[in-house]
């Protein structure tokens, strides 16, 4: 029985850590790009386009406004055209970056934002290109928001994912709701939720730790 | 020609002047102070001269390039031919000190190993040999702007810009970052455009002084004329205030417009070069019988020039002669009035 209940646990827990790896990596991958366009093209002292960077703002929000729950719901096409289906842990990666993207994206933005307009002339005098600044200054000199944010985004990603339980995407939220909520096992509900205290800590460790790393 | 040659720069934000039909030249090897009050436009003529705004009319000729008729590509490599050095230092935190003076180079293109050669090579000149590894967060102030001119020059620009480069810092790491400039001037040749509200500072080294009030440009000259010929204009006494003699305020609210009997005659004497080193106020007394006492002042450098600029008592009322010697030995004699003696 305890041998069981450990063998679910741990492969729920590995689930659940693909699902959080995978969509953060893909926020960065596509938020990071999109926080620098928007911070870049509304600056004066750089691109100075406003109208570009404002409609990805207003589609960014739009998606932050819808509940997770739901957008689980609505995006069931979208999943099934990218992963072939819409159930299982592979599938739920897809909502689940669809909602972090925007997310990262708006936390990247408050980080990026923070940077000395002076730092930027620096740049700009020495002769560096527009795109220098953003290579030599807006990203190194923002690393440690990037990273906190990151944190944050992952962390905000364990709840998600355990949410994409109900809609069978495997995990710790689903093996919950399977045997803690449906058959009302108690043992399986407290371990689930002592892993899911101690991933949370874990992440936000680490993160400390790579944000003290590159802060120095 | 010129190194630098401005004419009838202006610029508007709205309706806003910020500088207005101002001309001026700068020849290789200078030291050039601008002051002016907070406002006056010496950030916005600086922006201009580094290519970081666009003035609304006239020309910046920089070794013959205009300036003010480049495209965008042609501005990024014209900027490299000038140096800028920031009030706020604007180090990069996420570099090492080495890498922050390396970064102009990288973004001139050039090759790793050269780049290494030269940061050495600007960190000992500027006097921080051992720091290179360290990060800007860890310097004092003093040291922040070292690497900042270390910085700027680092790519060997024809032009350093300074604004405000000293006035975040304390009056001895001020001297010493003057000093160091001076001394790149000195050995490098290189022109430096100083822009300062305090007058101290252009006072002590630079070669010429650009006035600026309200954007426009009101003088042009050396420190020495400046201090001497400034009379009469309440733009310039303003400015010039901090580096002059002024009365103690006791005897400020003593001061009467009509000769006491024993009373004291307060007279501020400003004297040439030649001057200083001769015993001036010892041939006054001999010839003129007075007893004089020194209230305020002396002898000053300004730029490479010394000027003597001094508040005196007479102990006799200003007799005609001696008023005539004084018009003929001094660049300025003015009563400044009458305050009772003590006995
Ligand atoms: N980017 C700008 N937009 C609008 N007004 C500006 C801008 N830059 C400077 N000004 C105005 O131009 C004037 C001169 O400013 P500045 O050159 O910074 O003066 P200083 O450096 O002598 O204190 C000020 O009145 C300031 O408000
Ligand atoms: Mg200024």
């Amino acid at each position: 029985m305890y041998r069981l209940i450990t063998r679910l646990i741990a492969e729920s827990t590995l689930q659940t850590i693909e699902m959080v790896a995978a969509s953060s990596f893909v926020a960065v991958l596509f938020g990071l790009p999109l926080a620098v366009l928007m911070i870049a093209t509304r600056r004066t002292d750089l691109y100075d386009m406003p109208w570009l960077g404002r409609p990805i703002g207003w589609v960014i929000d739009a998606i932050r406004a819808i509940p997770f729950i739901i957008l689980l719901v609505l995006l069931i096409p979208v999943t099934r055209f990218i992963a072939g289906t819409s159930l299982g842990t592979f599938a739920a990666i897809v909502p689940l970056s669809i909602a972090a993207i925007p997310y990262y994206a708006r936390i990247a933005e408050i980080s990026l934002q923070e940077i000395e307009p002076g730092l930027i002339e620096a740049v700009r005098v020495m002769g560096g290109t527009r795109w220098m600044v953003i290579r030599y200054v807006l990203i190194p000199e923002a690393l440690p928001g990037l990273l906190s944010g990151l944190t944050v985004t992952a962390i905000t990603l364990v709840g998600a994912s355990a949410m994409a339980g109900a809609i069978g995407a495997g995990g710790l939220g689903d093996l919950a709701i399977r045997y803690g909520y449906q058959r009302f096992n108690v043992t399986i509900m407290f371990a689930v939720v002592a892993v899911l205290i101690l991933l949370v800590g874990a992440i936000q460790g680490a993160g400390a730790v790579a944000v003290r790393a590159v802060r120095r | 020609m010129s190194l630098l040659d401005v004419s009838g720069l202006s610029c508007r934000f709205g309706s806003q002047t910020a500088l207005s039909d101002i001309s001026f030249q700068v020849d290789k090897g200078e030291i050039i102070g601008v002051i002016g009050s907070s406002g006056a436009g010496k950030s916005t003529l600086l922006r201009c001269l580094c290519a970081l705004e666009r003035p609304t009319e006239g020309q910046i000729l920089l070794e013959g390039a205009d300036l003010t008729q480049l495209t965008e590509r042609e501005l990024v490599a014209a900027r490299r031919k000038v140096g800028l050095v920031f009030q706020h230092f604007n180090l990069l935190n996420s570099r090492s000190v080495a890498a922050n003076i390396a970064l102009p180079l990288e973004i001139a293109g050039w090759a790793g190993g050269r780049i290494t050669e030269r940061v050495e090579e600007l960190l000992t000149l500027v006097g921080l040999e051992s720091h290179g590894y360290k990060r800007p967060s860890q310097l004092s102030g003093g040291q922040k702007q070292r690497v900042g001119i270390a910085r700027a020059i680092a790519n060997s620009p024809s032009l350093l810009l300074c604004d405000e480069a000293t006035s975040a810092l304390d009056p001895h790491t001020t001297t010493s970052i003057l000093d160091l400039l001076v001394d790149i001037n000195r050995s490098l040749g290189l022109t430096i455009i100083l822009i300062t509200h305090e007058m101290e500072v252009v006072r002590r080294f630079a070669h010429r002084v650009l006035v600026l009030d309200h954007g426009a440009l009101i003088e042009n000259g050396s420190m020495a004329t400046l201090m001497r010929d400034s009379r009469g204009d309440p733009r310039l006494e303003r400015l010039l205030a901090d580096t002059r003699p002024s009365l103690p305020d006791t005897l400020r609210s003593q001061l009467s417009t009509v000769p006491l009997p024993d009373g004291l005659t307060l007279v501020r004497v400003v004297l040439g070069p030649q001057a200083a080193k001769t015993p001036f106020l010892s041939v006054l007394t001999r010839r003129f019988d007075q007893a004089i006492t020194l209230i305020q002042g002396g002898t000053l450098a300004c730029g490479s020039e010394l000027l003597t600029d001094m508040i005196l008592g007479f102990s006799e009322p200003l007799s005609e002669p001696l008023i005539s010697f004084l018009e003929q030995e001094t660049h300025v004699t003015e009563v400044l009035g009458y305050v009772p003696a003590d006995h």
